[in-house]
Order: C-alpha cells, then sequence, then structure tokens
C-alpha cells in the first residue's frame, strides 16, 4: 500500500460510488438502485458510509500533532512528547501597602495581610478584576518619630497575583481514581497540594510539585500535573518514582485560577476588603509597578510549533532553536523572540548567544527577568563555555506618509472614512507581517494592503522613512552609535530637535558626503549651522556616529530620536530590531480615472 | 505496508440473520454483504478504522502518514530525507541527547548524505604564551601506626604501596582527598624512622584540603592498613614527623625547615678521597628563603678545612671549584651543608652537589644528606606540566601547525566539518539540529575514492587552434588507444557517424557510422573508440581545443602514477586506501600548475579550460564553485 486512500467525505460522491459498486455487481445486474424504495436504502447506507467516512478521517487526523484540531488531542499527543503546554499564567505586581494609625491607642507594630487578600482594579471597558495575595505579606513599623497625637506607621511590600483563589477537595478511594480540578485557566505556579491521612485527620503534609523526575525519589512526596482537556489532571507516585497515596487519603488542593493577559498593564489598584480589625479606607497604596507576566494558555498552534522542538532539545540547549524553545517553553510573556549566536553578531563575540525577548506588554522584559531566564532557564541547559545573555530589543520606527487615490463614483463613504480604513489596514499588515524578529516591512505588500481596502482605491503610494531613538546623558561628552541596519539615502537623516540651556534649538543634520558613502553630521543651532562634523553616517549600513557629543539642558526623557528614509522602501530587520509602527497618516486624493 | 491481519466482517452477515430469513431473503443478505465487502475496500471506513493502528505506527503507517511522524519528531530534518524514516525516528532521542557531539554529527552525515565527516579544532593549533600547566607536585609517606616504619624499598617493612595506585584517599581527620597516581622512591639516608635505606612514598595530585601528619587515611569509608600491603591489621597514617632526614625528589635536594629547632645543624656526606688528588666541587643552589644556608668541606663533618662557601644568598648559585685533598693520611673527607636558616617553614633547594676527580669522567656523585624534615608530607620541585608552544620539543613557535590567534578561524570557539558533501547542501541542516550556538563552523570538502586521477607528468596534450566560427577537421588515422578533446562550452563536433552511445559523466562513444553533429557542454570529454579513419570537424567559439591522444601523436598514459610526490597535509577518512593528497584552488592555469606542482599546490581559475587527463569532468563537476579544494587521492 503506497498511500491512503482517503475517503471521499462529499455525500453524493459517496452514494455515486456506492451504486457504481452495486451496479457492477453479477448479482444485481437486472436491479433498478435508483427506484424509491431501493433509494432509500441507498441512501441511508451511503449517510452511513459517509458519517464513518468522516469518523475515520478525524480518528486519523486527531492522531498526529500536525492536523489534530481538538485541544485534548494537541495536549495528548504533545504529552507523549514530553512536552506539557503552558497554562495561565496570572499577572504580577509588587507596591508599597501603608496602614497609617496615627491616633489609636496601643497600636501594633506589625499586622499581617494574609494570603487571599483581595485587592482590585479596572480594564479599558470599566470592569473590574480580581488579584490576590498569594503568601502572608507583613507591614512593620515604620519607626516614624512619635508626634502628638502619636504617630503610627506601619508598611510592607505586598505582593499580588491575578485570579481568585479556589480549592478542590478529593478523597482516594481507588488507586485508579483521577483527580480532575474540572476549572479552567488554573495558574500551576500557585497550585499548592496538601494532603491528610483522612479527612478527619489534622496532619498536614504539603507536597511539591515534581517539575523533574530525576529528583523524585520513592520516597518523595511529590504530584505531578498533566493538562486534561480545558482543565489541569495532578496524579501521584507509585513508590517508585514519587510516595503512592493511600485509600482514605484526602486531598486538598488550592489554585488561583486567572484572567491570563487581562491582567497586564494596570497600575490602579484598591483593597477591597478589611484587614484584621482595621478598615480598608485606613490603607494606602503606592509605589506601584505595573503588572505583567499574565499569560493566556499556550494556543494550539504554539503547542504544535514548541512540543516538536522540545522533543528535539531533550533538556539541552544547543542550537539556536534550542534557545528559543527553552524561553518559549518556560517563559509566557513572549510577543517575539529571536536568538543569534555571537558567530553572526556585528562585531563577532564568539562563545556567546544573544536572546532578545520582545514581551506581550512593554517595550522589554525587566532586567530581574532577564537575569532569570539566563540564569533559570538558558544556563542550566546550554553548553558548557557559551555565555547566553538577554538583550533588549531595539524598535525601529517605520512612519508611513500615504496618499491613496480613489474614485468618488465608486463609494458613498467619505474620504475620511476610507481613510480610517486604510490606516486600519496598515495597522494590520504591521501585526500580522511586520512586528516579529526577522519579518521585513515590504512596500509593495503593504500598498497591496491599502488597495485592497475598498473598491474606489485606484491606486496608492506611501513615503516611508524609518527612526531610530537612543538616550543620552546630558552634559557629559560620549560616543554614541545608533544602527539603522539598513542603507540610507544620502543627506536625508536629522534629529529631533531639543533645547539647550539657552532655550536654543538644536539638531542634527547630514548635509554632505564627505567620504564614498559616509556622510557628515552637523549641528545646528535655531536652524543655524553651529558645529561641524559631529558625527558620521555610514549611507550603505546605516551606522550613525557621534563622536564627543555633549547636548546640555536635554530634555524629553533624555531621548533623542534620529529619522531618514531608507535607501529603498522595504525595511529589513535582523538581530534584536523590530520594526513598529510610527507615524500612519492616509490622505484621500479624488481622482477621475 | 505490513498489516495486521484483519477478518473481513462481510462474511459473518449471514450468522446474524435467523435461519429462515438467509434461506428466504438470500439476495438481501447477499446485498449486505456487498454493502460490507465495499465497506471494507481499501480507502472504504471499515478499512481504514481497521488499520488505525497502522497508520499510527512509524513501522506500519503509509506514505502518506510519514510526513506527519516527520513533523512531529524529525522537524529540523531536511524534507528530502525519505529513506529509513522509520528507523530514525525509532531511534532519534539518542541523536537527539547526543547533539553537538562528534557522534551525533557523524549519525547525520551518515544518514542524510551516506558521507563522512571529519573534524578539526582550531584552537589547539593557537600560539599561546604561556599554555603550560605549572604544578607542583605532592608526596606522602605513609607509615605503621604501630610500629612507625615506612615501607622500604627492601628489608624491614617492605610493603606493597602500589595497591593504593589509581585511587582516591581521604584523610580522617582533615577529610583532604587526594589521587594517587604514583609510587615513587624516596632516598632517606639517615632518615630517623627505625628502618634504613629508602622509602617508598606515594605522589598525589587532584588535591583537595591539606592532608595532616598522622591522620589515618580512607579509602572510601575504610581505613588501610598494611593488611591491604601484605599481612597484619596495623592501621597506617601519614608519617607524622620526620625530625631527621632528607627526601630527593627529581635528583633535587630538598631542605625544610622544621617546627622544631634544627637550626645550626648541618647535614654532610663522606667522601673517600685519594691522596694527593684534586677534586672538582660543583654545587647548584637553586632558590632559598633566607640566606643562611652554605657548603663546607673539611676533615670532618662540619667543619671547613677544605672550603668554605660562605652564606650563599637567597638567589640561585651555581658554583665549581677546584679542591685540593693533598693532606698525607686522609682517606675521605666531609662535604656539609649547613642549616642556618633561622624561621620555621624556611626552605632551600639545591639542585645537586656533585664531586668529580679532576683527571677522570667519574659520574658525578649526587649528594644525599641527613638533616630534619617537617613531616610525611613533601612538596616537589614545582615544574611544568603539558607545555605547549615554547616548551615542548614538539611544540615549537616556528611549528607550521602553530598560530596566532586571530578571532576567526583560530579562536577557542571555531571547529571545522571535513567532508565529501559541499558545505551548501548541508549548512542550513547542521545549523538548525547540531551546531552549537556560539561557535563558528568552517568547511572544508574533500574529494575521495571517486576520484580517478591520472598522472599528470606523462599525460600530454596539444592545443589545436581553429578559426572561431568555422569547422576543423580532425583526422583520425591510427586506430586503438582512444584519444580525449576537451572541449569548451560552444564548441560544437561533427562526426561522421550516425551512432553514438553514451557512455555517461560526458563521454560518447563513436562507432563506425556516419556524420552526426554532437553539441557537448562545457567540459565534455569525448572519447573517441577504436575506428580508423574518422573525420571529427570541430568548430569552437574559442579558437583552442585541447586534443589528447594518438592523433596528437602523444601517447597518452593512463596508468595511475604512484610516486607522486607531494608533501602535503594529510587528511585520512579511516579505512581508506590514500595514494596521496593535492590541495587545488583558484588563481593559476594548468601549466601554472603543472609547474607548482611541487609545491603542492595546482591552483586553476578558469576550470572550464582545465587539462587534467580524466580529472577535468570530475573536477568541474564537484569543485566549480568552491574556493579551494583537499583532493584525498585513491
Amino acid at each position: 500500500m503506497s498511500h491512503l486512500s482517503v475517503l471521499e467525505l462529499d455525500f453524493d460522491e459517496v452514494k455515486d460510488a456506492l451504486l457504481t459498486y452495486l451496479q457492477a455487481q453479477t448479482e444485481f445486474l437486472d436491479y433498478d438502485f435508483t427506484g424509491s424504495a431501493l433509494n432509500t436504502i441507498i441512501d441511508l447506507l451511503a449517510y452511513f458510509i459517509h458519517y464513518a467516512g468522516v469518523q475515520a478521517n478525524f480518528a486519523l487526523r486527531e492522531s498526529f500533532l500536525e492536523s489534530a484540531q481538538l485541544r485534548k488531542n494537541v495536549a495528548t499527543i504533545a504529552k507523549e512528547l514530553g512536552y506539557f503546554p503552558a497554562q495561565a499564567k496570572s499577572a504580577k505586581t509588587n507596591f508599597k501597602l501603608t496602614l497609617d494609625l496615627t491616633g489609636q491607642s496601643s497600636p501594633p507594630t506589625t499586622i499581617t495581610v494574609p494570603r487571599g487578600t483581595v485587592f482590585v482594579s479596572k480594564l479599558e471597558n470599566g470592569s473590574t478584576i480580581t488579584f490576590v495575595t498569594f503568601d502572608d505579606n507583613p507591614l512593620v513599623d515604620e519607626g516614624v518619630a512619635a508626634g502628638n497625637p502619636a504617630t503610627k506607621i506601619l508598611s510592607g511590600t505586598v505582593f499580588i497575583a491575578q485570579g481568585t483563589i479556589s480549592n478542590k477537595f478529593f478523597i482516594v478511594n481507588d488507586f485508579d481514581q483521577r483527580f480532575i480540578l474540572d476549572q479552567p485557566n488554573i495558574d500551576t505556579d500557585f497550585l499548592s497540594v496538601s494532603i491528610r491521612p483522612n479527612e478527619a485527620s489534622l496532619d498536614v503534609t504539603a507536597w511539591e510539585h515534581a517539575k523533574k523526575i530525576t529528583t523524585v525519589g520513592p520516597s518523595t512526596e511529590a504530584f505531578f500535573i498533566s493538562e486534561y482537556g480545558d482543565s489541569i489532571e495532578i496524579y501521584f507516585g507509585n513508590n517508585s518514582i514519587g510516595k503512592a497515596l493511600n485509600i482514605g487519603n484526602f486531598i486538598d488542593v488550592e489554585y488561583i485560577v486567572t484572567q491570563g493577559s487581562q491582567g497586564n498593564g494596570l497600575s490602579q489598584f484598591e483593597l477591597s476588603q478589611n484587614i484584621a480589625t482595621y478598615a480598608r479606607n485606613l490603607f494606602t497604596i503606592s509605589n506601584v509597578e505595573k503588572t505583567g507576566e499574565g499569560a493566556d494558555r499556550e494556543s494550539l498552534d504554539s503547542i504544535r510549533f514548541i512540543a516538536p522542538l522540545s522533543y528535539q532539545r531533550q533538556n539541552r540547549i544547543v542550537t539556536i532553536d534550542d534557545y528559543k524553545s527553552a524561553v518559549l517553553e518556560n517563559f509566557s510573556n513572549v510577543r517575539a523572540i529571536n536568538a543569534w549566536g555571537g558567530e553572526d553578531a556585528d562585531p563577532p563575540e564568539f562563545g556567546k548567544v544573544f536572546v532578545s525577548v520582545a514581551p506581550v506588554v512593554g517595550d522589554k522584559v525587566s532586567p530581574t527577568t532577564k537575569k532569570s531566564i539566563e540564569r533559570d532557564i538558558l544556563s542550566r541547559f546550554n553548553v558548557v563555555g557559551i555565555t547566553p545573555q538577554i538583550v533588549d530589543p531595539e524598535y525601529l520606527t517605520i512612519n508611513l506618509i500615504t496618499t491613496a487615490f480613489y474614485r468618488k463614483d465608486k463609494t458613498i463613504l467619505k474620504p475620511s472614512q476610507i481613510a480610517s480604513l486604510a490606516q486600519g489596514a496598515i495597522e494590520d499588515y504591521f501585526l500580522s507581517s511586520v512586528f516579529d524578529y526577522k519579518q521585513s516591512f515590504k512596500y509593495s505588500k503593504l500598498l497591496t494592503a491599502v488597495d485592497a481596502v475598498h473598491s474606489s482605491i485606484i491606486n496608492s503610494l506611501t513615503d516611508v522613512t524609518i527612526s531610530k531613538s537612543f538616550i543620552v546623558t546630558s552634559n557629559v561628552s560620549a560616543t554614541y552609535t545608533i544602527k539603522f541596519l539598513n542603507a540610507l539615502k544620502e543627506q536625508t537623516i536629522q534629529s529631533n530637535i531639543w533645547l539647550n540651556t539657552g532655550s536654543n534649538n538644536q539638531q542634527i543634520k547630514s548635509s554632505a558626503t564627505i567620504n564614498g558613502n559616509i556622510g557628515q553630521l552637523d549641528l545646528y543651532i535655531n536652524d543655524t549651522l553651529t558645529k561641524t562634523n559631529v558625527g558620521t553616517v555610514d549611507h550603505t549600513t546605516g551606522l550613525v556616529t557621534l563622536t564627543g557629543f555633549n547636548p546640555n539642558a536635554l530634555t524629553l526623557g533624555q531621548i533623542i530620536t534620529f529619522t531618514a528614509e531608507p535607501a529603498i522602501p522595504d525595511v529589513s530587520i535582523q538581530r534584536n530590531n523590530l520594526a513598529r509602527l510610527g507615524t500612519n497618516v492616509v490622505t484621500m486624493e479624488a481622482t477621475e480615472r | 505496508m505490513v498489516f495486521l491481519e484483519h477478518k473481513p466482517i462481510h462474511l459473518l452477515v449471514k450468522r446474524m440473520f435467523p435461519r429462515f430469513v438467509s434461506e428466504n431473503y438470500s439476495q438481501m443478505i447477499l446485498f449486505f454483504e456487498k454493502i460490507l465487502a465495499y465497506m471494507e475496500q481499501e480507502g472504504q471506513p471499515y478499512n481504514s478504522i481497521a488499520h488505525l493502528l497502522e497508520y499510527n505506527d512509524v513501522d506500519s503507517t503509509t506514505e502518506h502518514f510519514n510526513a506527519a511522524f516527520k513533523n512531529q519528531y524529525l522537524q529540523n530534518f531536511p524534507d528530502s530525507l525519505t529513506a529509513d524514516i522509520d528507523l530514525i525516528i525509532k531511534n532519534i532521542r539518542s541523536f537527539y541527547l547526543s547533539r553537538g557531539t562528534e557522534e551525533s554529527y557523524r549519525f547525520l552525515f551518515s544518514a542524510l548524505f551516506n558521507a563522512i565527516v571529519n573534524f578539526k579544532y582550531p584552537k589547539f593549533n593557537i600560539l599561546k604564551c604561556s599554555d603550560g600547566l605549572w604544578f607542583t607536585p605532592q608526596y606522602i609517606v605513609l607509615t605503621d601506626a604501630v610500629n612507625n616504619i615506612p615501607p622500604q624499598l627492601s628489608g624491614g617493612s617492605n610493603y606493597n604501596i602500589a595497591g593504593l595506585i589509581d585511587k582516591f584517599i581521604t584523610g580522617t581527620t582533615s577529610g583532604a582527598v587526594a589521587f594517587v597516581d604514583n609510587e615513587i622512591t624516596l632516598s632517606a639516608q639517615g632518615l630517623t624512622y627505625g628502618g634504613s635505606g629508602a622509602v617508598k612514598a606515594i605522589s598525589i595530585v587532584e588535591k583537595e584540603g591539606l592532608f595532616i601528619p598522622g591522620e589515618q587515611i580512607l579509602i572510601g569509608d575504610t581505613l588501610i592498613d598494611n593488611g591491604d600491603f601484605s599481612a597484619g591489621t596495623n592501621n597506617w597514617s601519614i608519617f607524622p614527623a620526620l625530625d631527621s632526614g632528607i627526601f630527593t625528589i627529581n635528583n633535587q635536594l630538598v631542605l625544610k625547615q622544621a617546627l622544631g629547632n634544627i637550626k645550626n645543624k648541618y647535614i654532610y656526606q663522606s667522601i673517600a678521597i685519594e691522596e694527593d688528588t684534586q677534586y672538582w666541587l660543583r654545587y647548584s643552589m637553586i632558590e632559598a628563603d633566607s640566606p643562611e644556608t652554605k657548603i663546607t668541606v673539611g676533615y670532618n663533618p662540619g667543619t671547613n678545612e677544605i672550603y668554605d662557601s660562605g652564606n650563599l644568598g637567597t638567589t640561585s648559585v651555581l658554583q665549581t671549584v677546584l679542591l685540593n685533598a693533598t693532606s698525607i693520611g686522609k682517606s675521605a673527607f666531609y662535604v656539609s651543608i649547613f642549616n642556618q636558616m633561622p624561621d620555621a617553614n624556611d626552605s632551600v633547594t639545591y639542585d645537586g652537589i656533585s664531586l668529580i676527580k679532576e683527571d677522570t669522567s667519574n659520574t658525578p656523585l649526587l649528594f644525599v644528606a641527613n638533616i630534619a624534615a617537617e613531616s610525611g608530607i613533601l612538596s616537589g620541585i614545582s615544574q611544568w606540566k603539558d607545555v605547549r608552544g615554547f616548551l615542548s620539543e614538539g611544540d615549537k613557535i616556528n611549528d607550521k601547525e602553530i598560530v596566532l590567534q586571530d578571532n576567526f578561524f583560530y579562536q577557542d570557539f571555531s571547529y571545522e566539518l571535513k567532508s565529501t558533501i559541499s558545505s551548501n547542501v548541508f549548512d542550513s541542516i547542521i545549523k538548525d539540529l547540531l551546531h552549537p550556538a556560539g561557535m563558528k563552523m568552517f568547511s572544508q570538502l574533500l574529494a575521495t575514492d571517486e576520484l580517478t586521477f591520472f598522472s599528470l607528468r606523462e599525460s600530454s596534450y596539444t592545443d589545436l587552434v581553429f578559426a572561431n566560427t568555422n569547422p576543423d577537421t580532425i583526422t583520425r588515422i591510427t586506430s586503438g588507444i582512444p584519444f580525449n578533446i576537451l572541449f569548451r562550452k560552444g564548441d560544437i563536433i561533427t562526426i561522421n557517424t550516425s551512432s553514438i552511445t553514451n557512455e555517461g559523466e560526458g563521454q560518447y562513444l563513436v562507432d563506425n557510422v556516419t556524420a552526426t553533429v554532437i553539441t557537448l557542454a562545457a567540459n565534455e570529454n569525448l572519447v573517441i573508440a577504436d575506428l580508423t579513419g574518422i573525420i571529427v570537424q570541430i568548430s569552437s567559439s574559442l579558437g583552442i581545443i585541447d586534443l589528447f591522444g594518438t592523433d596528437a601523436q602523444i601517447v597518452y598514459d593512463y596508468t595511475r602514477q604512484l610516486d607522486f610526490d607531494f608533501n602535503s597535509t594529510q587528511e585520512f577518512y579511516p579505512n581508506t586506501e590514500i595514494d596521496y593528497i593535492m590541495k587545488l584552488g583558484f588563481g593559476k592555469t594548468w601549466s601554472d600548475a603543472e609547474s607548482s606542482r611541487e609545491q603542492n599546490e595546482i591552483i586553476i581559475n578558469d576550470w572550464s579550460s582545465i587539462v587534467i587527463g580524466d580529472f577535468e569532468t570530475f573536477a568541474t563537476s564537484r569543485f566549480g564553485f568552491i574556493d579551494s579544494a583537499e583532493l584525498i587521492i585513491s
């Protein structure tokens, strides 16, 4: 059998094939299978064959990772590959919580914000979202000098995670019993399991989540988890790998059910309950970090992509794909990721591997997270002697000023409505095709997207410029390099304008090409050339170098932005560069033809 | 595909109905049987469902599902991988676990290309200014803790301590651990240990922690005792303290000030002398912590009637003096080393002391004398180990294989793959599957036994010059050995034959028939067989055609050249018969190559004009895209 002859799944063709077969049988040569009674029977049989065929087809296709459609089956196949799909992760943050007990008689010197204390925030759509403390957090006396009335302020850092705490109990009554939590979006990082010998017992033992089977011995009190449908199943050892449960044991499972990525990016919180005997309005929240790290359950496409790579990785990190898949497998907050060996860096840095992670929320991951990825994920499993390094993404802003020519007689929409549609199409194009590492901005694809927005659009043109920002230090002379990594048109580069101490406008522009593809950068004050040769721009590589650059009285958060026209309207993206949409202006121009 | 045996269900239909039905309504039964038989056909539902397990088994699945298996288990393998996919999938885990190792590269080259691969690590060719390992060997004298007798070379407690070699020992008190790598002999003349003569000691390496004199020694969890070496059960410990004695190690004399007061003592050696004879005394002190040691020669221990060196200082000293032993009635004198070092733990190292009779060439006498030593734990003379670059005989700075680091090829994170497969073919596959990120991969193309190579020296050719457009004619006048013509792109050959047999590899056998036109691609090789009177008309767009063979009045020798003398770097595969190796590259013409042959390099800049016997076809097709090639000729 050289290939599987896939069953025809169109009913009419199923029936025709059946008829053809029956009519060819010598025993039924004189039968008219299209007669009313026999036709009904043939219809019935054809439906049966049709259903059976569909069933067989589905059964086969659900057997393989690339064709399975049901989450349960995809997760099961991934399980065979030793891959546990990433579950929903709670958004997290911390802040300072202060309790002002000034003037109260005999105030305590410390109180505890207990595990499960609820804080709330609001989403953009106005709905409320819940956060909880997942540990006890102490507030302690700040030691402010006593005044009159007596000053007493307690404060401390409180850590919260988005979601609600849930419990589920099981009593072991069968060795084949399954322990399924029956709730979606469980953050397994906060899943705890306590075991009692029986329901009445007060002897509670906390069992650990076994993440590596190699660390689990016959007596290790550990539990394992796997995905089960939309939820999570926990299971236990067999006294060989992990300690086994006994009949009658009482299992108490506690976990956080989260809304995943919805909880990201929030910084306004309210305490929604009293703590101990203190009313919630006595507490104030300050020093809030924006919430982050919230993630939804891994998508089917992601599982299909990462599970084979995870199997290939075998808990080792050797190739570039290993670095990427290891981060994706262990760190959910990834919008885009790229990795490259030091041999491909510019300049080369042999013995290093660079990984750039663009988070779902924010422009870059925090230094703590970067260290955690380097130390806890990459360095644990990578090749000895190779140093992994997480680098921040650098954003190359692509600015577009588009003119769309349209036929008035072909539409009843206002030009502004069509322009709005075109802007949306441009944003969609960026989201789907540009905002990822190694993706490139393609001019023709963009115009195709714009032209397809509405039938009245005849054609369109777009002016493309690219911008890159960098942070400078005022009143310090230093050398700065900015890499556009794209060829630039000569004498098109210029910086934004900033004010110096004398409130004069300062700007850097390229006004001359001095040596081949090298352009000279000059400093202008109030649009007058004041100092020449403050730097150079390599028009071929897009490398801008400012030598001995010493800006003063720089405003706008110490950031300077250079903008230039690319030599060709296509923009390529390399290494840790990511493209994002900047200016997006669409002007409609009516035309007769 | 091998299916499990499935019983057809249509045969069961008759049994499913009552007998009267099957007898009275046989057509209906037949109808149902036919329907079920239809469903059992290949591609129909029952057939598909019955074979679900086989489809899910990599051994028995169909080609249709091979891609699904491949995407699941061999994601980064090339799509062209078709052979033995089930075998590879079943064993792929061990491959993944070994990624990055030479073994994994070899497997992949074998599985994908049926080729072998060798490795070169440029880091081993980098010259480093100080690449040796500076280490100080340590030695431990063990002793029977009861009798306090170290193992001796002979007599007394002649224990065989060689049993400790290749074992880790642990000090019971200190917890220090060391690996015993050898047994050595320590001279111990005058050593106060209850015995006499030299003792045996162990040399230790990979030491962690500090052993303590007097502590007992464990191997694993077991105390070692003299029963481990001979009869007896007394536990063994590190010799606690040598209140007098000295050890020579590597023929060097180490005096080490003890914790006790041994200052102002001396060690000496008695030397038999002849009257009225002169002797050369030579001593060499390498280093000293304190200046107060000196050499004296006298007729009694510690005296200086004949010679007094004075305090030697702390810097190295090499001195040779002529001594007159003229005193009548004296048959011996004493060479003494005074130990006047003031501080505990001071030490001095002598690189031997010798005494030679002036008019003879006697072997110098190594002088070993008695002095206190601290304990049975001794440090040897620090020395270089595993030297590279400057220090060893084999790796000198002018070694052509040793180069300076260049931060490209010659650096710590690079490797080179040598294979018969072009890097264009494997580069992306290797990078996706095996290449350790952070390292630089290079490749070198090797040609192996597929290459047929003929003598360069004995082959000959003739250029026939043609008008660019007009055909010319070569009339073959002899029969026998074929001749070869090398064509360039655009050459057209007209042969008065009509039967031409393609012999493969660009060779055309022309039979005895009438005219035919052949247009050959660049570098194709025309071989005209034994046909007298054949007329070959050739037109060349370039005007030059190279002709080999008898028609050029040159006998072309197909005998393989065996004494080709290239002084090349040899890169051999295991089990490959190698005649010689030749490096090729771009840049020179064939005649240049001929003249530069002895330089072990033939550089060719225009492959279309290469004429090397039958070699050109291969060379063009295999090496037309590379900068250089290393050919292994077999």
